[in-house]
């Protein structure tokens, strides 16, 4: 009931402060990812923060404190199949994917075990390939999750290669 | 821009200035990010809108915080300390939890000796609610199936343990009535009003306390409870003249007798049955359009 009157009193647009936290968040991250010969232009963290809110709202989540890029960066950001050309667009889909199956595998996975399974696909079976880790890898995986097709799962070379 | 903890209506701008609005939102969505966290244990950094909204929702009711009342409300959340508030609206719940299961226990040792299989099941589901209550998170929902109609239904404006509170309440106020007479008689009553009275989500206390009501307005002894055809034309030569709100009255008068007779002072329960007295006038009102009262008053089967 209480649901119902806040969906009327309130907006889903994400605050101002928020946007600022977010950038200055993503400010930080450069400090590690530079070390890899990665770093995002300020007009690319404004993008990535935007996309960040779309896919929050797409995928009918809301987030509060830090957002998920940082923990991206800090994960994939010694990735061999990330350089400097495809970084922020790659950050950009991995941010949409991670938002997509925390729905998909039912919140039931947190955000580190999530983001590690992302990593260890993305950097193993799929070699780079964000399509391959969206559409394939994590299907497979929050199928399982979901209660169903464990047999297909465990034969999944992606397990194979996420257990390695 | 607009978002999440932005009142679009509910506070007029005159009342309060932009800093203020945007001082409170800021207040309460931090405030909800710390529930969030809590609910999430950290693990996850984002909920989905809707465990948000009822991440709030319970909050709010915690809190004793109406969106949708006055501009006041605002203030008040500038100058609370919420996390404080929070823990003090915390212990307030336990306490009406405890209360809660003190009422159940009386309302299942109070229930009258006539079946009724969804009173039964309400009151085993209310039994369990102590242990499915998570009022840390979730204290505005009410996880019961509760199935038995009351004859005046708790306001759904009330929420989680004080909903359970009311209605118990009012159970035991129907209970208490149902308890002053005869086992036999009010199923030979209920027999004539539903023959499947034990399997259907009928009230057991409206037809009972209806015929009390009506022995009541002849004069009669209101623990025989039946009323007769001759009966029923009396009451109907009674009633029959009367404008409305003399009819109310006079029924109201009856439902004051009926408490008498039966020894029930407390306010509450005789309140409860005038108001039933009240309901009654427009199927009184009907019935004798139609020339009787055959389906308002009954005689014992």
């Amino acid at each position: 009931m209480g649901g119902v009157i806040i969906e009327q009193k309130f907006s889903l647009v994400p605050v101002e402060m928020q946007m600022a936290a977010a950038m200055q968040e993503l400010d930080a991250c450069n400090e590690l990812s530079g070390r890899f010969g990665l770093a995002l232009k300020q007009e690319q963290m404004l993008r990535l923060t935007e996309q960040r809110f779309q896919a929050l709202k797409s995928t009918g989540r809301i987030e509060f404190g830090e957002g998920v890029l940082k923990k991206l960066v800090s994960a994939f950001c010694d990735s061999p199949y990330i350089t400097q050309q495809n970084y922020e667009e790659t950050l950009g889909e991995l941010q949409d994917i991670f938002y997509y199956f925390k729905n998909e595998s039912g919140d039931t996975l947190s955000d580190d075990e999530l983001i590690e399974a992302m990593k260890s696909v993305f950097d193993g079976k799929a070699q780079g390939s964000l399509e391959y880790l969206a559409g394939t890898a994590l299907e497979n995986l929050c199928r399982v999750i979901r209660g169903g097709e464990t047999e297909e799962y465990e034969s999944s070379p992606d397990e194979e290669e996420y257990e390695e | 821009m607009k978002n999440e903890l932005t009142p679009t209506g509910a506070i007029p701008p005159q009342e309060v200035t932009d800093a203020d609005i945007m001082a409170a939102q800021v207040k309460l969505w931090e405030f909800l990010g710390r529930r969030t966290r809590s609910y999430t244990m950290g693990d996850s950094s984002s909920v989905r809108v809707e465990t948000a909204q009822e991440l709030f929702a319970s909050a709010c009711y915690i809190l004793r915080i109406d969106l949708n009342g006055s501009p006041s409300v605002l203030r008040s959340i500038l100058d609370w300390d919420l996390d404080r508030r929070f823990a003090e609206g915390i212990t307030t719940v336990e306490r009406k939890i405890q209360t809660a299961q003190r009422l159940w226990q009386a309302a299942c040792l109070s229930v009258p000796q006539m079946e009724n299989i969804s009173l039964s099941a309400t009151l085993r589901s209310i039994g369990s609610f102590p242990k499915r209550y998570h009022y840390r998170y979730f204290a505005h929902e009410i996880p019961c199936d509760i199935d038995y109609q009351l004859c005046h239904p708790v306001p759904e404006t009330l929420l989680g343990v004080d909903y359970i509170i009311e209605y118990l309440r009012r159970i035991l106020i129907e209970h208490g009535f149902l308890r002053c007479f005869e086992p036999a008689l009010c199923i030979g009553l209920l027999d004539a009003y539903c023959p499947d009275y034990k399997g259907l989500l009928i009230n057991l206390y409206e037809p009972i306390a209806t015929n009390a009501i009506g022995v009541a307005l002849i004069n009669g002894d209101t623990l025989k409870l039946d009323i007769s055809s001759q009966e029923r034309v009396r009451i109907a030569t009674i009633l029959d003249p009367l404008p409305k709100s003399q009819a109310i009255n006079t029924l109201q008068s009856a439902a004051s007798a009926v408490c008498t007779a039966l020894k029930i002072h407390q306010p509450v329960a005789r309140q409860y049955l005038r108001r039933l007295a009240e309901g009654l006038y427009p199927r009184i009102h009907a019935a004798l359009s139609a020339g009787n009262l055959d389906g308002v008053f009954l005689s014992c089967k």
